[in-house]
C-alpha cells in the first residue's frame, strides 16, 4: 500500500478525516443561542459535520455554521456525493492489485446487502407499504449497487416486482465476473476468444446434468405437496434404484448370454422401468406400514415422526446395500454404442456436437430421458383423473375427500411415485457415474437445495431449481482456479445459493406462502 | 406375572421405586469406576467403553435437541468435527493468529486452551446457522444440516494441505502419560467424567425454566409464542449449548483421549445416522435412556462383529466344523436400522422406556392429545389454505 502524490497529502491536511472530526463535535454548538424553533436536531448536526468536514473541509464546516438552513436533504445529499468522489481519489492513489475488490466491497457489496436488507424492509413496513419482495430486492440491490438502493426505494417505497430482482441479480453477477476477471486473467472463464465457447460449454453441460436433478427433485416435491413430508429416504432411493438396474442388466445379460450362446449386454435403458417398478412396490409398501398410521391420527408429533421414520428407511436401504453390493464402485454399460457417425455439421461419436458444444453421448441420453418423464409426469398430473386427484389432495385433504378422493390411497400413490422417480433418475445415472453406496448423500443434499430453490410443493420450480443448481454447479466447478478442488467444491456452490435462499426468499421462487 | 406383581408390592411398600432407581444408577456408576481395574479386562475393552461413553455424550445431547427442544439437526457430528478440527489446526500451525496479527505461536497455546477455542469455535457456527434457519419450520432445519454436514466434510477432504485429508488430524495429546496401560485407564476416567458432567449439564438445562419452554414450544409453537416464550431465541440457545457441548466432547475425544486423530470419514451422513439410531433407541425424550441406548448400541454392535453359533447334539456344518461363524459386516447395521425403525413406529419412547418408567413412578413421555389437536389444525388451517390459493 503506498500513497503517491502531494496533492494527496494535501487533501488528507485540508480536508477529510481530520477535519470530519472536528466539525463532528464543533457543529453541534450551532444550536447555542437561538430559539427553540430554529433549533436543527442535533443528529442532523453531527452527520453534517462530519460529511462538510470530509467532503469540504474547513469551507464546508464554516457554510453550515454560517447557514445552518444550507444543511437540509439536498446539501447533505450533495456532501455525501463528493464524499464518495474523493473517498474513491483515495483509493485511486494507493497502488494495490486488490483495489477494484477492496472498491467493490466499500462501495457495494456484502456490507451495503446487510444494511440495505436491514434497514428497507423495516422502512417498508414503518409506512405499511406492501414489503412482499422488498428484503430480497433491497439485498440484492445493496449487493449489486450499493447505497444507491437506499436512493431508490426509501423515499418512493416502490412496488418490488420479479424485473427488480432480475435486473439487480445480474448486475450483481455481472460485477462479481467481473472482478474475477481482473484478479484472474489466465483463467478458461475469462480469457477472451476462448471464454464464450467454454462458457456456453459448461452451461450446457449444467442444463443437462440439471434435467436429472430435477427428476429427482420432482420426486421429492411430489411428495412433500400431497404429504406434507420431507421424504430423508430419497437419497438411498436414488441410490438403489442405481443398484437395482445394475443387478438386473448384469443378470439379464448373463441369461441371455447363456441362452444364446453368444456375447449379449442389455441396454442400460432397460434397467429404468425394472428399477422403476420394484422401487414403486417398495415405496408403496412403506407408506402403508409406516407412513399411513401418522395419518390416521395414531401418531404424536407427526413431523418429527415423518422426518425419523423416512431417514430410518433411507438408514437401513443403505446399510443393506453396502452388505449386499460391497462399497466397491460399479458402473453399467454405456447406453450409446454408436463409434463414429459424422454429419455435415454434426458429429455423432462417443459425443454430441451441435457446432462449437459437445456434450457426451450417454449425459445427452440421460438428458431426454430425464425431461420425457418429466414431461409425462406433468401430463399425467393435469390430464388424468388419477393425478387431477393428486393435486387436489395437496391443496385440500377435506374437499378432496369430500368429492370421492381416497386420500389415503393418494398418499400411498404419491409417495411411492415420488421414490420411483428417485430409483429412474438412479437407474439413468449408473451408466455415467461410479455407482458405491454413499452416493445417494451427496445427491441427496442437491435436490434438498432445488425444492427449496423452486418452492417446496412446486413441481415447475423443481425444473427451474435443477436447471439452475446444474448451471451453477457447472459455471463454479469449471470457473474454479484449481480445477481438482473446483470439481470437490461442487457442491459448496449448491449451498451457498440455499444459505441465500433461506436467508432472502423462504418460499422459494416458485413456492406457496408459508403460514 | 403374579410372580412380578408381587415384587413390585414388595418395593413399593418397602424402599419404593424411586430410591431403588437411584440406587441402580448407584451400582452402575459404581460398575464403571470399577471396570478399569479388573486386571482381566484388555485393553480394547475399555477402548470400546471409552467409545461408548463419547457416544453416549454425542446422542444425549441430540436428544434433548431433537427430543426435548423438537429441533432436527443432522449436523451434530459436523459440529464435533468443527470443535476437533479447529483444535487440532490452532495448536499446529497457528494460521488464524496470523490472519488476526496477533502474535501468538502455536506452541505457547496449551492443548486445553485448544480445545476451548474449538468449543467456542463450534458454538459460533452453531449461533450462525441457528440465526440462519431457526426461524423457518423444523424441516428447513434438517435440510440444511445433511448439506451443511456434507460440505464440512468434502472441505476437509480437499484441503489437505491443512487438514492431512483423508488421513485425518492429529490433535495434540491431552495426556502424556508413557505407560500404555494407565494411560488407557486414565482416559476411561477422563472419558467417563466428561459422561457425568454433560449429563448433569444437559439435565439442568432440560430440567430449568428453559426447559420447560423448550417442551412448550415442541408441543405447539404458536401458543408458546403468543404466552410470551421468545421461541426463537430459546431455539437458537439450545442449538447453540449442544453445538458447543459436542464440540468440547469432540475435541476432547480425538486429543488421544479415545482416537488419534480426526478423520473426515466420522463427518459421513452415516455416521450422523448412527448418533440418530442410538437416540431413537434408547428414547429420545430421555437423556438418560439416549445415553444408555448409545452405550449398549455401541456394546452390541462391536460384541456382533463376529457371530459365532455352536451346534448342539454333534451336528457339524457343511466343512466340518461344530459351529457356524458369520462374519456380520454391515448386516450388523441393517439390523440395526430395521430394530430402529420398528422402535419408532411401535415404541415412540424408546426400548428402555419401559424401565425408565417403571423406576421413576410416573409416565416421562410427555403426551399430547391426538385427536383434538387434528381437529383444530383443520379448523384453523381450512380458511389460511383457501386465502392462499
Amino acid at each position: 500500500m503506498v500513497i503517491e502524490d502531494t496533492l494527496f497529502v494535501l487533501w488528507l491536511l485540508l480536508a477529510g478525516p481530520l477535519w470530519a472530526t472536528v466539525g463532528l463535535f464543533i457543529l453541534p454548538g450551532v444550536n447555542q443561542g437561538r430559539g427553540e424553533k430554529e433549533q436543527v436536531p442535533a443528529t442532523t448536526l453531527k452527520i453534517a459535520g462530519l460529511v462538510g468536514g470530509f467532503a469540504l473541509g474547513p469551507v464546508g464546516l464554516g457554510l453550515f455554521y454560517l447557514e445552518p438552513t444550507l444543511i437540509r436533504r439536498s446539501s447533505l445529499t450533495l456532501g455525501v456525493v463528493l464524499t464518495v468522489f474523493l473517498s474513491s481519489q483515495v483509493l485511486a492513489r494507493i497502488v494495490d492489485p486488490n483495489l477494484p475488490a477492496a472498491l467493490w466491497l466499500l462501495l457495494a457489496g456484502p456490507l451495503w446487502a446487510a444494511l440495505a436488507a436491514y434497514f428497507i424492509p423495516r422502512h417498508y413496513r414503518d409506512l405499511e407499504a406492501d414489503d412482499q419482495n422488498a428484503l430480497t430486492a433491497a439485498a440484492l440491490g445493496g449487493f449489486a449497487i450499493g447505497p444507491l438502493i437506499f436512493g431508490l426505494m426509501w423515499k418512493t417505497v416502490p412496488k418490488v416486482n420479479r424485473d427488480w430482482m432480475i435486473s439487480l441479480g445480474a448486475l450483481g453477477a455481472w460485477q462479481i465476473y467481473a472482478l474475477f476477471a481482473i484478479q484472474n486473467p489466465a483463467n478458461p472463464c475469462v480469457a477472451l476468444p476462448y471464454a464464450a465457447t467454454y462458457l456456453t460449454q459448461q452451461t450446457a453441460n449444467g442444463i443437462v446434468i440439471g434435467c436429472i436433478y430435477s427428476l429427482m427433485a420432482v420426486g421429492l416435491t411430489l411428495i412433500y405437496s400431497v404429504q406434507g413430508v420431507v421424504s430423508f429416504a430419497h437419497g438411498q432411493l436414488y441410490m438403489v434404484g442405481g443398484y437395482f438396474s445394475f443387478y438386473f442388466l448384469l443378470h439379464a445379460g448373463n441369461v441371455l448370454s447363456e441362452l444364446t450362446g453368444t456375447e449379449v449386454s442389455v441396454n442400460p435403458i432397460w434397467g429404468i422401468p425394472v428399477a422403476a417398478v420394484i422401487v414403486f412396490v417398495m415405496g408403496a409398501i412403506f407408506e402403508r406400514v409406516f407412513l399411513k398410521p401418522m395419518h390416521e391420527g395414531l401418531i404424536e408429533r407427526v413431523s418429527e415422526y415423518a422426518i425419523l421414520i423416512t431417514f430410518g428407511f433411507g438408514f437401513f436401504l443403505e446399510y443393506t446395500t453396502l452388505a449386499i453390493a460391497g462399497p466397491f464402485p460399479q458402473k453399467t454399460d454405456r447406453f450409446i454404442q454408436i463409434r463414429r457417425f459424422t454429419l455435415d455439421r454434426f458429429h455423432f461419436n462417443d459425443e454430441v456436437f451441435f457446432g462449437p458444444i459437445h456434450i457426451i453421448g450417454d449425459r445427452a441420453f440421460a438428458m431426454v430421458v430425464g425431461v420425457a418423464l418429466i414431461f409425462a409426469l406433468l401430463y399425467f398430473l393435469q390430464r388424468s383423473w388419477t393425478g387431477r386427484a393428486l393435486r387436489a389432495t395437496s391443496q385440500d385433504r377435506q374437499a378432496a375427500a369430500v368429492t370421492g378422493i381416497n386420500p389415503t390411497n393418494m398418499n400411498t400413490l404419491s409417495f411411492a411415485m415420488g421414490s420411483m422417480l428417485a430409483a429412474m433418475s438412479g437407474a439413468a445415472l449408473i451408466p455415467i457415474f461410479n455407482w458405491v453406496p454413499w452416493v445417494g448423500a451427496e445427491m441427496v443434499g442437491r435436490s434438498y437445495v432445488i425444492v427449496v430453490l423452486g418452492g417446496l410443493g412446486s413441481v415447475p420450480g423443481a425444473l427451474a431449481g435443477g436447471i439452475i443448481v446444474g448451471i451453477v454447479e457447472a459455471l463454479g466447478a469449471g470457473c474454479h482456479p484449481d480445477p481438482s478442488r473446483g470439481a470437490a467444491y461442487k457442491e459448496a456452490f449448491a449451498l451457498v445459493i440455499f444459505a441465500l435462499v433461506l436467508l432472502l426468499k423462504p418460499t422459494g421462487l416458485f413456492g406457496r406462502e408459508q403460514h | 406375572m403374579l410372580a412380578f406383581r408381587r415384587f413390585e408390592r414388595a418395593i413399593d411398600s418397602g424402599i419404593g421405586r424411586r430410591k431403588l432407581g437411584y440406587l441402580m444408577i448407584a451400582l452402575i456408576i459404581a460398575f464403571f469406576l470399577w471396570f478399569p481395574n479388573d486386571t482381566s479386562q484388555s485393553n480394547y475393552a475399555k477402548t470400546v467403553f471409552i467409545s461408548g461413553f463419547f457416544y453416549a455424550i454425542m446422542s444425549s445431547s441430540w436428544a434433548l435437541l431433537a427430543g426435548i427442544a423438537g429441533q432436527f439437526s443432522f449436523g451434530h457430528m459436523a459440529f464435533m468435527g468443527i470443535g476437533a478440527y479447529v483444535a487440532g489446526l490452532i495448536a499446529r500451525d497457528g494460521v488464524a493468529f496470523a490472519m488476526l496479527g496477533v502474535n501468538i505461536t502455536p506452541e505457547s497455546i496449551s492443548s486445553l486452551g485448544a480445545i476451548i477455542i474449538g468449543t467456542v469455535a463450534a458454538g459460533a457456527v452453531g449461533l450462525v446457522i441457528g440465526w440462519l434457519l431457526l426461524r423457518l419450520r423444523s424441516a428447513y432445519l434438517a435440510l440444511f444440516t445433511i448439506a451443511f454436514s456434507e460440505l464440512f466434510r468434502i472441505i476437509m477432504l480437499t484441503e489437505y494441505d491443512y487438514t492431512g485429508g483423508s488421513n485425518g488430524l492429529s490433535l495434540r495429546p491431552l495426556l502424556q502419560i508413557a505407560d500404555v496401560n494407565a494411560a488407557r485407564q486414565v482416559e476411561y476416567y477422563l472419558m467417563f467424567g466428561l459422561l457425568i458432567v454433560c449429563l448433569l449439564a444437559l439435565y439442568w438445562v432440560a430440567n430449568s425454566p428453559i426447559g420447560l419452554f423448550l417442551r412448550a414450544m415442541r408441543e405447539d409453537e404458536d401458543a408458546a409464542s403468543a404466552l410470551g416464550v421468545n421461541v426463537v431465541r430459546y431455539k437458537i440457545l439450545v442449538f447453540v449449548f449442544t453445538s458447543m457441548i459436542v464440540g468440547f466432547a469432540g475435541a476432547i475425544f480425538y486429543s488421544d483421549v479415545g482416537s488419534e486423530r480426526i478423520i473426515p470419514e466420522q463427518l459421513e451422513i452415516l455416521q450422523m445416522s448412527l448418533i440418530i439410531a442410538y437416540a431413537v433407541i434408547g428414547g429420545m425424550e430421555s437423556l438418560i435412556g439416549a445415553a444408555a441406548g448409545a452405550f449398549i448400541s455401541r456394546y452390541l454392535l462391536e460384541a456382533m462383529r463376529q457371530v459365532v453359533i455352536s451346534l448342539p447334539f454333534g451336528l457339524t456344518t457343511a466343512d466340518g466344523s461344530d459351529a457356524f461363524v458369520w462374519d456380520t459386516g454391515y448386516w450388523r447395521f441393517a439390523l440395526f436400522g430395521v430394530v430402529m425403525v420398528f422402535t419408532l413406529r411401535y415404541m415412540r419412547n424408546g426400548l428402555l422406556y419401559p424401565i425408565i418408567t417403571w423406576f421413576s413412578g410416573r409416565d416421562i413421555a410427555m403426551k399430547e392429545t391426538v385427536s383434538i389437536r387434528e381437529s383444530d389444525d383443520d379448523e384453523g388451517a381450512a380458511p389460511t389454505e383457501a386465502d392462499d390459493e
